[in-house]
């Protein structure tokens, strides 16, 4: 059999297995295995970083230093179950560490800083229609308004959990915590969201809007 | 008649996170009851759809990343890889010139070649220094020194009055 068409089998289905697989002849030194991950996982990821940096060049440069980053230190990944945490684990510090950066650059007036803490105020860019337009910037300020009430843990949980996909394990294992733990934050965080009639009746309101 | 006992907000909430988490009656509960059911659905529904707008509301025509000399493997300039080990080498190879034996004059000195060459330079020098002794002044000094001591042989007043007139046509004694 070719291995390439092994290759884009495992691509066409990536399962856990497969997943695995690729994971493990990447970290034997096959270029086309990592680039299958890398086309695989790029577009989570970028998502990832553009809604905690909300600017498209710095989320493009930070996806970039992530997957740099992935391809150094693959060897050194045990686990290759646990591939996608560490990845993950990988672009969270990425972005900790540019809010960091950016914090010092602001102190000094060089840059302006945003908040960490704050959700993407981003520009519509599907259907830019001027419905489309109003709709989601009420929704970014609905949830601007959520995430204002969520503690640091309670916001990074809920947004792995229901913008990232991640299930518990995967963010236990991304965060260094117990599930438990995971599971404490998650509860507390969708207390809140439920809590908050605004987002509520615009979710409700869009989905019947369909 | 037995009263029945519907899940509260907090466990409706804990079915959300991690049904399997409930206690096996309540579970069972979850399982059975409608009402439950879809009061765990419509939260489970209204956190989906918050995930799907967010998601909808990244770009698409990003920049792809780029793993950039990711084929070089072996081939790849050590001083990319580790700059300690870069530098090693070529403090190595800078010693490694430095230390060469053809590289160093001070053993040019002593090699057979050298001393035998240094020999026959020095058996020149002395003949030239014996000559020097025998005749101090240059060929062309010893020349002049026998023609000037024929010429001034030829000037003495003897050998004039034997050769006839003077310079000037006339004779002394006339």
């Amino acid at each position: 059999m070719n291995p390439t068409q092994g290759l884009e089998s495992e691509i066409l289905r990536p399962g856990a297995v497969q997943l695995s697989a690729l994971v493990e002849r990447a970290r034997e030194g096959d270029g086309d295995a990592f680039e299958k991950l890398m086309e695989l996982h790029q577009d989570e990821i970028f998502r990832l970083v553009f809604f905690r940096t909300r600017s498209k060049i710095d989320a493009e440069d930070l996806t970039q230093d992530i997957f740099m980053s992935a391809f150094k230190y693959l060897p050194q990944l045990k686990d290759s179950d646990r591939f996608r945490p560490w990845l993950y684990k990988i672009a969270l510090n990425r972005v900790h560490d540019f809010h960091r950066k950016n914090k010092l650059l602001a102190y000094f007036g060089i840059t302006e800083h945003r908040d960490e803490t704050d959700v993407a105020d981003v520009e519509p860019h599907l259907n830019p229609g001027a419905l489309d337009t109003v709709i989601r910037k009420e929704f970014w300020s609905c949830v601007k308004q959520l995430s204002k009430k969520f503690s640091r843990m309670e916001k990074e949980v809920f947004f792995l959990r229901f913008v990232d996909d991640l299930n518990l394990r995967e963010i236990a294992q991304t965060l260094g915590r117990s599930e438990s733990a995971v599971k404490t934050h998650l509860y507390r965080a969708i207390r809140k969201f439920k809590e908050d009639s605004a987002l509520s009746g615009f979710l409700r309101g869009e989905q019947h809007g369909e | 008649m037995n009263k029945v006992i519907h899940l509260d907000d907090k466990q409706i909430v804990e079915a959300v996170i991690d049904e399997s988490g409930l206690h096996g009656e309540l579970r069972r509960h979850l399982f059975e009851c409608p009402d439950c059911r879809a009061q765990k659905e419509v939260l489970a529904g209204d956190l989906a759809r918050f995930g799907q707008i967010s998601r909808e509301q990244a770009h698409l025509n990003y920049r792809k990343p780029r793993i950039v000399g990711q084929r070089a493997g072996w081939f790849a300039p050590v001083w990319r890889v580790r700059p300690a080990l870069g530098l090693g080498l070529v403090f190595a190879t800078f010693l490694a010139l430095l230390l060469y034996p053809p590289a160093m004059k001070r053993d040019r000195l002593y090699t057979q070649e050298v001393v035998y060459n240094e020999m026959v330079q020095d058996a020149k020098f002395m003949t030239e220094i014996e000559k020097l002794e025998e005749n101090p002044l240059p060929r062309f000094y010893v020349n002049m020194e026998d023609q000037g001591e024929q010429e001034g042989d030829a000037q003495l007043p003897g050998a004039r009055m034997d050769k006839g007139p003077t310079h000037d046509g006339e004779s002394r004694d006339g």
